[in-house]
């Protein structure tokens, strides 16, 4: 059980929580640099709410940074500092050796003091005359979780495939992706289509692998290269697909458009050639 | 006089050999794992570069095994310190002390096979010789993984071993610690032993009511993780806090 942070009952208001505050935290992640030993992340960390930055200024309140790694139970905690106005960058060098799979990044807002009438800006109508306690140590804010994957350092039989395969529970539905599900992309097929494509996988017959990349894998990986391109989702998955783009020196920066010959020209590039990619698929997990 | 060995991880070509054994019936799932002799060989394998002194595990055949798991779990992780988290995490490394190095004591430990049938035996082989999932509690349940990881997560510079035999004692400590988010806080986790040290006779009441006190306890500290970050505070802090809201 890793941290999780949504919906949740405080007891206190906290921005982010539900609708108690109206006012906005969030960050914004860059690409992930990674050396032989270790990975730097930084972003940016932007913060709306003028009761809770001035707490900031005056030391009445932190911005911690929490990096966990589920896998290898990895946490550890930064502080930021040095706001400019309302927004501030944020960068950390964390040894690869203390992380594995996914690695979940939480930004939080605690107070460092004890206040016994607590009412931010923006704070909603349904505290109208409460009063609002805080201690030391009580989360003010938190922003929504950002999070990445490290691939394996073997990704042969490892869990490095981008595409995982799996078994349709809606049966009327042919076969859909699922792009929302972690570090790789679901393959949902029917149930009685899911038996043959494995045993076609250990046939090991080129003829029938390469209709088994054209059929699914294709059509995936076009879609995939959409939302990685246009939608800055995000997404486990995207760190894969990024570094396979890299090690095949092809170019494309997330955030604008890619029309869809130009995907089909990329995804088909990638599938044909012989690494790594092509690891992550033959690889793909059942 | 103990000798240094290479420690391997298991080859992709190795996991589909698992894998292949896997998908045949119950009888011939029992037989390879009821053999004498491994299902996987030297072919199987690749270097990890890491070679130690790989110790005998301990097997008593008492019904109790935390004693045992207690010694193995103080041998395997302090034989193998010098394995980083992000290793002890791979599936391919603990395959091939579940399936080669330590088959002898897997055999013995984990003997279910030899009483289950179908899908009850390959959740088994996968439970205890496998990693059944992609997640960080399957390495609690791998049979030689629990042992490093029990280690790992428990070790003090100051203490050495203590925490884990005190974890190791109720497994109501073990399942309550390792597989919740509490768990993963290395301040939380020490001051939950401390605490269960310093008022052992109040946590080991007869019958029911130690287990109680204990579910309590990490109830409240659970109940303090809602509304502060643990993470920024020390044991002192943590225990401290336990302690106030007794």
């Amino acid at each position: 059980m890793k941290l999780t942070i949504g919906n949740h009952f405080f007891p206190h208001p906290v921005l982010g929580n539900k609708k108690d505050i109206d006012s906005n935290f969030s960050f914004s992640l860059n690409p992930i640099k990674k050396t032989e030993k270790t990975i730097e992340i930084s972003g940016a960390i932007s913060l709306s709410n003028n009761t809770i930055f001035q707490m900031l200024q005056q030391n009445s309140a932190t911005c911690l940074l929490h990096i966990e790694s589920s896998m290898t139970f990895f946490r550890a905690v930064l502080k930021v500092g040095k706001w400019n106005k309302n927004i501030t960058d944020f960068k950390s060098e964390i040894e690869l050796k203390h992380l594995r799979g996914n690695i979940d990044l939480n930004l939080f807002i605690i107070s460092n003091v004890t206040q016994k009438n607590y009412h931010p800006d923006g704070l909603s109508a349904q505290y109208d005359g409460a009063k609002i306690e805080i201690s030391k140590g009580s989360i003010l804010s938190f922003a929504k979780q950002k999070s990445f994957s490290l691939p394996d350092d073997n990704s042969k039989g490892s869990g490095g495939s981008l595409f995982i395969l799996k078994q349709n529970k809606d049966e009327t539905l042919k076969f859909n992706f699922n792009f929302n599900g972690g570090e790789c992309i679901a393959i949902l097929v029917p149930k009685s289509t899911f038996g043959r494509i494995d045993a076609i996988y250990k046939s090991g017959n080129a003829y029938f692998s390469g209709i088994l990349v054209n059929t699914f894998f294709l059509p995936c990986l076009v879609e995939a290269l959409r939302i990685y391109k246009e939608e800055q989702a995000g997404y486990p998955w995207c760190s894969k697909l990024e570094a396979s783009l890299a090690e095949q020196d092809i170019s494309i920066s997330p955030g604008s458009d890619l029309e869809f010959d130009n995907r089909m020209e990329i995804a088909q590039k990638m599938l044909n050639k012989a690494s790594p990619l092509s690891d992550l698929i033959t690889n793909y997990r059942c | 006089m103990p000798t240094i060995e290479k420690v391997y991880s298991v080859s992709f070509k190795g996991i589909e050999k698992i894998k292949t054994i896997l998908s045949g019936n119950t009888s011939e799932i029992r037989k390879a794992y009821s053999s004498k002799t491994p299902p996987l060989n030297a072919e199987d394998f690749v270097d990890t570069g890491i070679s130690c002194y790989l110790p005998d595990l301990v097997f008593s055949g008492k019904k109790n095994k935390a004693k045992d798991d207690e010694k193995n779990t103080i041998l395997v992780h302090s034989s193998l310190k010098s394995l980083t988290r992000r290793q002890a995490a791979s599936v391919s490394i603990w395959l091939w002390f579940t399936h080669f190095r330590y088959w002898d004591y897997m055999q013995k430990r984990w003997h279910g096979v030899h009483n289950k049938n179908g899908q009850q035996l390959r959740s088994y082989i996968e439970t205890r010789y496998l990693l059944f999932s992609n997640s960080s509690r399957a390495l609690f349940r791998n049979g030689v993984s629990r042992l490093w990881w029990y280690g790992e997560i428990t070790f003090d510079e100051q203490d050495q071993y203590l925490n884990a035999s005190i974890m190791l004692e109720k497994l109501d400590i073990t399942q309550n610690l390792v597989e919740r988010t509490i768990g993963r806080i290395p301040g939380a986790t020490q001051a939950i032993f401390s605490l269960l040290l310093k008022k052992k006779k109040y946590f080991s009441a007869s019958k029911n009511l130690g287990r109680i006190r204990i579910r309590q306890l990490i109830k409240r500290l659970g109940w303090h993780g809602t509304k502060e970050l643990l993470d920024v505070k020390t044991k002192q802090e943590i225990e401290d806090l336990l302690l106030a809201s007794e």
